[in-house]
């Protein structure tokens, strides 16, 4: 690996796999087997066009957050606004020492993120905060000097804040207010409902006056449009357990299990009424669509029915 | 997709098994990530959604297959990343609050430094390699497209192009956090 190390960033090296990566990007007829060959060729080759691949994903995405992030682009822009705020302040004879600080607040960085269905995505916030995106998710992350927040349009983020007690992270899920200093917590907002579980650290989750403290382990599940929730404890363990691609079922109701699933595949499974009920505790593990369903199977009394693009779940009848 | 272009696909798909194993074990330098890519590449063919017409189904199954591998390849190489700096994280909190507010504060410097980082090196490039580097990375753009929007060879394209990757490796390769 030491042989790896030293000459993965030989530039004659780079040099090449930076060539074999613009011709395959977007070439016509690319010599595939060439390719294979020269990849067999020295194992510092693949390394070589991994650092590429990888300068060039890290490129794309910085370029992304760029777009919607001014704080990246701080010092030009910063220099001018501070350059200007100076001349005009001396213009007018006033100490600059105690007007200064409120314009070097640094000005807000928002970051809109979306995943499609079956993605997942992390993303490192300029506090450290990471988010964990799951499948079929839009969210908008803001920070300031103040405050720091995400808004979580649809879908599923796991969070792991970082502790900052002067800067509380919100998180606004419908008409719920989720609000820590620096923990690891779980959101999905879907279907109208927003669930928020607990990893680590104190989390209060508001809905109008009204607002209710969870411990790690705690789950907090609601309804837009209703101050009502439920409260149940679970295996803090959990809530990170979809990272890990494992769905965790505690008593939950079949409609529940597919709904849930119906946020990472993009064919959609209907439960058929008589079984919507049926409860189910267990992990599932995500891999194909059609397997999972066929695990479900071993558990319950149900069948998979395809019909065309369609997948049923129906009473079985041999159980 | 039709019944029948995918049929077609999973017949070349099954056809050309030896030669993709080959190439992604090559990719990725391990034949468990191989066999992994290779299922994944079923499944991509069967769920997502794909043209109606599939010209050429070799080069599309061999295009989709090296998108996969380098996804793999990037993802693996991130939770490397990310579970050494996690551990490092964790440890520094049993030593109490104060430690742990100096990693966030280490954390929220080193994300921002990168992003820095990244675009000074994407600023860094001599201008007309930029302006080719955008258009057919980040924008998306093909080479075709973006021989006739800036007037130039599509070998002056690849030959950009290839300049911009190197050094952008080349600079990244030293201060990236998935590097280490």
């Amino acid at each position: 690996m030491t042989r790896h190390a030293a000459e993965k960033s030989d530039p004659a090296r780079l040099e090449g796999a930076a060539a074999w990566h613009a011709r395959l990007h977007d070439g016509h007829a690319p010599d595939w087997a060439a390719f294979t060959a020269w990849l067999e060729e020295d194992p510092c080759n693949r390394l070589a066009f991994d650092a590429v691949d990888m300068a060039a994903a890290e490129a794309t995405e910085a370029w992304e957050q760029r777009g919607s992030a001014p704080e990246a682009r701080l010092p030009v822009g910063f220099a001018r606004r501070a350059a200007f705020a100076a001349s005009v302040l001396a213009a007018a004879g006033l100490a600059l020492a105690v007007i200064l600080p409120p314009l070097l607040r640094a000005p807000a960085e928002v970051l809109r993120v979306a995943t499609t269905v079956g993605e997942q995505r992390d993303v490192t916030l300029a506090d450290g905060s990471v988010l964990h995106v799951n499948t079929a998710t839009s969210l908008t992350a803001t920070l300031d000097g103040d405050s720091r927040g995400v808004r979580l349009d649809k879908g599923e983020v796991l969070l792991e804040v970082a502790r900052d007690p002067k800067r509380p992270f919100h998180v606004m899920a419908g008409d719920r207010e989720v609000t820590v200093v620096g923990t690891t917590f779980n959101v999905v907002r879907d279907a109208g409902a927003v669930n928020v579980s607990v990893a680590e650290g104190i989390v209060q989750v508001q809905s109008g006056a009204a607002a209710v403290r969870l411990q790690p382990g705690d789950r907090y599940r609601g309804r837009e449009g209703s101050p009502a929730y439920a409260l149940t404890k679970s295996d803090p363990a959990a809530v990170t357990a979809w990272r890990e691609g494992q769905l965790i079922f505690e008593e939950a109701s079949l409609a529940d299990v597919v709904s849930t699933m119906n946020r990472y595949f993009e064919r959609q499974i209907t439960p058929a009424p008589e079984v919507r009920n049926l409860r189910f505790s267990g992990v599932l593990k995500m891999d194909d669509q059609v397997l999972m369903l066929r695990r479900l199977e071993a558990f319950l009394p149900v069948a998979v029915r395809e019909s065309g693009n369609e997948l049923h779940l129906e009473r079985s009848t041999s159980k | 997709m039709t019944e029948e272009v995918f049929n077609r696909l999973v017949s070349v798909y099954v056809g050309m098994r030896a030669e993709l194993l080959r190439f992604l074990h090559a990719r990725l330098g391990n034949e468990a990530a191989a066999d992994d890519v290779f299922q994944e590449l079923f499944l991509k063919l069967r769920f997502a959604q794909l043209p109606e017409h599939v010209q050429n189904p070799r080069s599309f199954i061999y295009r989709t297959a090296f998108n996969l591998s380098n996804a793999h390849a990037r993802s693996a190489r991130r939770r490397v990343a990310r579970d050494s700096q996690w551990s490092e994280t964790t440890t520094q909190k049993v030593g109490g609050e104060a430690i742990a507010d100096v990693a966030g504060a280490e954390d929220r410097l080193a994300a921002k430094e990168h992003l820095r980082v990244v675009l000074q090196a994407i600023e860094a490039l001599p201008p007309k390699c930029k302006e080719v580097f955008i258009n057919c990375r980040i924008e998306g753009r093909s080479h075709r497209e973006v021989t006739e929007r800036l007037g130039i060879s599509a070998k002056t394209v690849e030959k950009h192009m290839t300049t911009a990757l190197k050094h952008l490796a080349l600079t990244l390769a030293d201060v990236s956090r998935d590097w280490g």
